[in-house]
């Protein structure tokens, strides 16, 4: 749609038949604003979906943390964003970006064609016949999600797995969960809810529609491994304990969904724009589901590429090495953002607590609201103070400093946060341990592909 | 350890309806968010200023450590005098 508003021809290349079940329901408060500024916002009133006033998270207590946009003036006011059945608004999006003028074909991305300097010219795609066909485009934008399609296809830099690879994900859409009752504010009846029992261990509640909600369960997968349970099973028992509020709430629950789970999900892929292409969102990076950042941060960064896409195809940075880079280190720098607030979230939950509801109100409600980027005053004081917390630096001088993940098993200089069974609680503490550990990859399925040409 | 009266006093408010706290090493039992308030009140009405570095729930588990972390401070202070 941001390309064909500036007069661009776009293929989308979709292996998958619409509409189809997908994760990631919640939107932050920019990611509503987008859909606001593609003219959506009377689509979405429609189509009623939930309206997201903000995010309650309980724990020992419970605070609330409000959807507020920035004005002209960039003052705080109250906003409000959706949540999303993802099967019907991603099918919405795809009819309203046809309706637009891109051309859709249905098939699989199935290898990169490359230049001989390189630089991707397209994509070999494979039809549900088995017929393959070459699709010639001057950019690629990889948006196949966790399926990290030109990653696999070694067209990117390295993928590292991210820190929170250890984690397991589980998930279901039920009926019956008790909904707060409220119109607007903290007890809004379709705000976000997050509900959290210890380090590591959290449940997400989404409304998606007026009697369903989306429920996740996120552990460390050796406890649902030592727990030797189906996926069924752990999600039903495992989910009431971690928090009485999330147990009274979802006492009379009726599954309208199987459970589905994913497995491994944190990763991040270095170099991953280049000549010819832009990886967007989940399709280079994805730290963790907490924020509820995966979608905002996938349509956000679609919408950072677009000037870049428009200069390069009038002809500049042709012969840059990396034509996108500025974009890249951008997108990169804003993520970043985002992985020091979840980082500190659990490794200092008291100093982060007292962040958002204190020290640094405004700021938070601004990188909550996903104004994590550069051209949004980031990063600001608190996630300087947080990098200061957890003892780390950022530096983007060269493509070498950046995108490689901070406590990673891959970084030769570090190891991963935390093994199931090991003794040491932090990644600082690691880090100075000098603990080293040697490579392995990671793997993921499904998704689109978009060319342009 | 010297924990101003009126510190005593919002904590003893606080805890409401737990019975004031006598005995130094018994834990406060206020909530995140009462912590949270906690120190935006030492900060307002004491003139203590809890940094980044301190905001660790261990420093205000009981009156003894909240006291060692009022203390530490006024030493820090005195050193830099």
């Amino acid at each position: 749609m941001l390309l064909a508003r500036e007069g661009v021809k776009s293929i989308i290349l979709e292996q998958e038949e619409f509409p189809r079940f997908h994760i990631g329901e919640s939107m932050t408060g920019e990611a509503g604003n987008l859909l606001r500024r593609l003219g959506l916002e009377k689509q979405m009133t429609e189509r009623a979906y939930p309206v997201k006033h903000g995010v309650r998270v309980f724990g020992t207590s419970s605070w609330f943390i409000p959807v507020a946009r920035r004005d002209e003036n960039w003052e705080l006011q109250p906003g409000t964003t959706w949540q999303v059945r993802r099967s019907d608004f991603d099918a919405m999006m795809l009819e309203e970006a046809q309706r637009r003028g891109a051309t859709l074909i249905r098939g699989m991305a199935e290898k990169a064609l490359r230049t001989k300097d390189g630089s991707v010219r397209g994509v070999t795609m494979q039809r549900s016949d088995g017929t393959t066909e070459d699709i010639e485009a001057k950019v690629v934008l990889d948006c196949s999600g966790m399926a990290t399609f030109l990653a696999n296809q070694k067209v990117t830099g390295p993928k590292y797995v991210g820190r929170y690879d250890k984690q397991i994900a589980f998930f279901a859409h039920v009926k019956g969960a008790v909904r707060d009752s409220g119109t607007a504010g903290e007890t809004a009846k379709d705000n976000t809810l997050i509900f959290y029992k210890k380090k590591f261990h959290w449940s997400w509640f989404i409304p998606v529609d007026d009697e369903v909600v989306s429920l996740g369960l996120v552990v460390p997968t050796a406890e649902f491994q030592a727990q030797k349970k189906t996926r069924e099973d752990f999600f039903r028992s495992y989910l009431p304990e971690i928090n009485p509020e999330l147990k009274r709430r979802t006492r009379d629950i009726e599954f309208v969904e199987d459970v589905h789970v994913i497995p491994n999900y944190s990763y991040q892929v270095r170099g991953f724009c280049g000549k010819g292409f832009i990886c967007i969102g989940d399709a280079h990076r994805f730290i963790d589901p907490i924020f509820s950042f995966g979608l905002s941060a996938t349509v956000r960064e679609a919408e950072f590429a677009i000037p870049h896409v428009i200069a390069y195809l009038n002809g500049q940075n042709r012969d840059a090495t990396n034509p996108f880079e500025a974009h890249q280190r951008f997108v990169e720098k804003g993520t970043d953002n985002l992985e020091d607030m979840v980082d500190l979230f659990w490794e200092q939950p008291f100093a982060f607590a007292t962040f958002v509801h204190f020290r640094y109100r405004e700021e938070l409600t601004d990188a909550f609201a996903g104004r994590v980027y550069e051209s949004e005053h980031q990063p600001s004081n608190a996630i300087l103070r947080f990098r200061k917390l957890l003892q780390r630096d950022r530096n983007y001088t060269h493509e070498d400093d950046y995108s490689i993940p901070i406590g990673s098993r891959y970084h030769p200089e570090r190891a991963s946060l935390w093994a199931p069974d090991s003794p040491v609680e932090t990644t600082e503490e690691w880090i100075g341990r000098g603990h080293t550990q040697k490579e392995k990859g990671a793997t993921s399925a499904e998704g689109g592909l978009v060319s342009v040409g | 350890m010297e924990i101003a009266q009126k510190l005593k006093d919002y904590i003893n408010e606080n805890r409401a309806p737990l019975p004031p706290i006598s005995d130094p090493d018994e834990p406060l039992q206020i909530d995140s968010l009462g912590l949270i308030r906690l120190v935006a009140f030492m900060e307002s009405d004491c003139g203590i200023r809890v940094e980044d570095e301190e905001l660790v729930v261990e420093n205000f588990a009981t009156l003894r450590s909240l006291g060692d972390l009022i203390d530490r401070k006024s030493q820090g202070a005195e050193t830099q005098m």
